[in-house]
């Protein structure tokens, strides 16, 4: 779809060009042919040329009036009624300047290449050169000398000049050869001299077109490549957007936690996860994740990290061991060193601890039965993947009914306004707490709509990705 | 002793409404070379520092990054700073001058000031 637009633009402007070329050519031959003509002494000669410019103006405007008007159904078709106007000035011209016919018909093949399309430049060369030379014939049957190369004057012949305000031709014309013998010689001096160059021109031509043609469809081709890992990019991010949790209610009723989630993407498939589920009857886990690094190999890093924590998380390891394990199996097959900072927590649904670990990542907020928010206190660990051989720590803290536990990443601070100025966390913190009584829900939106706010028309360059849980 | 100094420059859209040059500003000593970073190692500014140093990790010794004027460090420009340190652990090492607080609050978080030699 995309080429043919492409061919199509193409044409249409190809078809404003030619038209303009057919104006100008016209307007060069009324203006100099005043200069041949009127020198010339065969009145009827310019009577001819007078009717026959007359009515190839009107076809002129008349044909390019019809091209530009013609509905679309015959678009095909313009481009060859704009060419034969074309070729009528041409031939009009080559009249009136006859001694200029070898160089004429390039200047035809330099406008129709203009169009890049082999046939129509094919069916263009047999069209000018057939009117090129039958226009040449039907001047010189009007008694107009071609070339003085072409007459074989009897030898002993004098020619004098008596009135420099007339043109040669008009003297030798006067020496009394016949037009079918002046057409006659033309055939055989100069008629293949001009076949020969124009077969030149038209070889010159025809490989330009290919040439160019050829790198116009590979143009095309590379076009069509990147088109395709576009579309593959949109792909990838909704496969990892679609690898996000999104069952909120049916982790609500199994958890009895409140939960909402939220992740913006910036322009590039993006490395930010999070993920909460239910293991076994009495253990939920989340996830909040944010792999270094942007686009599809930050997102394969991502999709196997998300992969090690779940099936590590469902063979009952503590987060801590978790993230010890995921280091190793990460840090053993990553040779472009990328890493994932990681906040992991599992909760006992029945109990209510929360046993949780920190590879790396922001510390979460934490409002404690409807009080302002805090940080959470987190053991400082290396980032996961990146080194081998670290061991994480877990610690422990309850979640009481009415608690809050707010995970995000450095999207949400990092995010800049056209000031140059970090969101930042006292921002984040005041926000948190003026929401305190806000469900999840709201006041995940209650931050994005601030958010958005601030970084007004700047640009956001990375992931924003926000979780909330609420103790029942 | 001669000193060279080269500026390498990168123009990337950080900020919305202009482009904000990430700028590595390279002078050589002997072999022991100080890297002065100036602006936000943003992903793409990640990228150019990553080439900047796989070329001249042949050249040096030792490697002093002066971050007075790194205003941001994102994570993937971290990870270029922890390769750079994994690459010259064999040799005479990488220092981090100058740090500033929020770069620095960003280390500490993700666990780098133990790997690296930050003064």
């Amino acid at each position: 779809m995309r080429q043919e637009q492409i061919l199509i633009d193409n044409e249409k402007r190809a078809n404003k060009f030619v038209s303009i070329a057919t104006i100008i050519v016209y307007s060069i031959l009324i203006i100099f042919s005043k200069y041949t003509l009127y020198a010339s002494n065969k009145i009827e000669y310019k009577r001819t040329c007078a009717i026959v410019f007359g009515i190839v103006g009107v076809i002129v405007v008349f044909a390019i009036v019809l091209a530009f008007k013609l509905p679309d159904k015959f678009f095909e078709k313009k481009k060859y009624v704009i060419a034969a106007a074309f070729i009528m000035v041409l031939c009009s011209y080559n009249v009136v300047f006859i001694e200029t016919v070898l160089i004429v018909p390039a200047i035809a093949l330099g406008i129709f290449y203009r169009y890049y399309n082999n046939k129509f430049m094919h069916n263009m060369m047999i069209a000018t050169g057939i009117c090129l030379i039958l226009s040449a014939i039907v001047c010189m049957s009007l008694g107009y000398i071609v070339d003085m190369n072409a007459i074989a004057f009897k030898s002993g012949t004098t020619i004098y000049i008596t009135d420099y305000s007339k043109w040669i031709f008009d003297y030798v014309g006067a020496v009394g050869i016949t037009n079918s013998e002046i057409i006659a010689q033309w055939s055989v001096y100069i008629l293949p001299m001009v076949v020969v160059t124009y077969i030149a021109e038209c070889i010159v031509f025809k490989n330009i077109n290919k040439s160019s043609n050829e790198l116009f469809d590979r143009r095309i081709e590379i076009a069509n490549e990147m088109y395709a890992i576009e579309s593959d990019l949109a792909i990838a991010t909704n496969i990892q957007t679609s690898m996000l949790a999104t069952d909120f209610i049916g982790f609500e009723e199994e958890s009895n936690l409140e939960v909402y989630a939220s992740s913006k993407e910036a322009r590039q498939v993006g490395g930010d996860f999070y993920d909460f589920f239910i293991l076994g009857e009495n253990k939920a886990c989340i996830v909040m994740g944010d792999v270094s690094g942007k686009g599809v190999p930050a997102a394969l890093f991502m999709v196997q990290s998300l992969a090690c924590i779940k099936s590590l998380a469902y063979r009952g390891l503590n987060p801590a061991d978790i993230l010890t394990q995921t280091n190793r199996i990460l840090n053993k097959k990553n040779s472009e060193n990328f890493y994932v900072t990681l906040w992991i927590g599992l909760y006992d649904i029945n109990t209510g601890d929360l046993q949780y670990a920190n590879g790396g990542h922001l510390h979460p907020f934490i409002s404690r039965a409807g009080e302002d928010f805090e940080k959470l206190s987190c053991e400082i660990n290396f980032v996961v993947g990146m080194m081998p051989g670290i061991e994480y720590v877990a610690e422990n803290t309850r979640l009481e009914p009415g608690d809050r536990l707010f995970t995000y990443t450095d999207g949400v601070t990092d995010c800049i306004n056209t000031d140059k100025e970090f969101y930042g966390t006292e921002r984040l913190h005041s926000i948190l707490n003026s929401n305190k009584t806000n469900n999840c829900k709201n006041t995940l939106e209650a931050i994005s709509t601030e958010l958005e706010a601030f970084k007004g028309d700047a640009e956001q360059f990375d992931d924003i990705t926000m979780m909330m849980v609420r103790c029942k | 002793m001669h000193i060279t100094k080269e500026i390498y420059t990168s123009t990337q859209k950080f900020f919305n409404g202009g482009g904000v040059k990430m700028q590595i500003n390279k002078s050589v000593e002997a072999e022991a070379m100080t890297v002065e970073i100036v602006g936000a190692i943003n992903y793409e500014g990640a990228k150019e520092l990553k080439q900047f140093f796989d070329s001249v990790y042949d050249e040096v010794i030792q490697m002093t990054i002066d971050m007075s004027q790194a205003d941001y460090v994102s994570s993937a420009g971290m990870r270029v700073i922890l390769e750079a340190e994994l690459a010259m652990k064999n040799k005479a090492g990488l220092i981090l001058i100058n740090v500033n607080q929020m770069v620095m609050e960003a280390m500490h978080i993700a666990g780098f000031d133990k790997f690296l030699n930050i003064k």
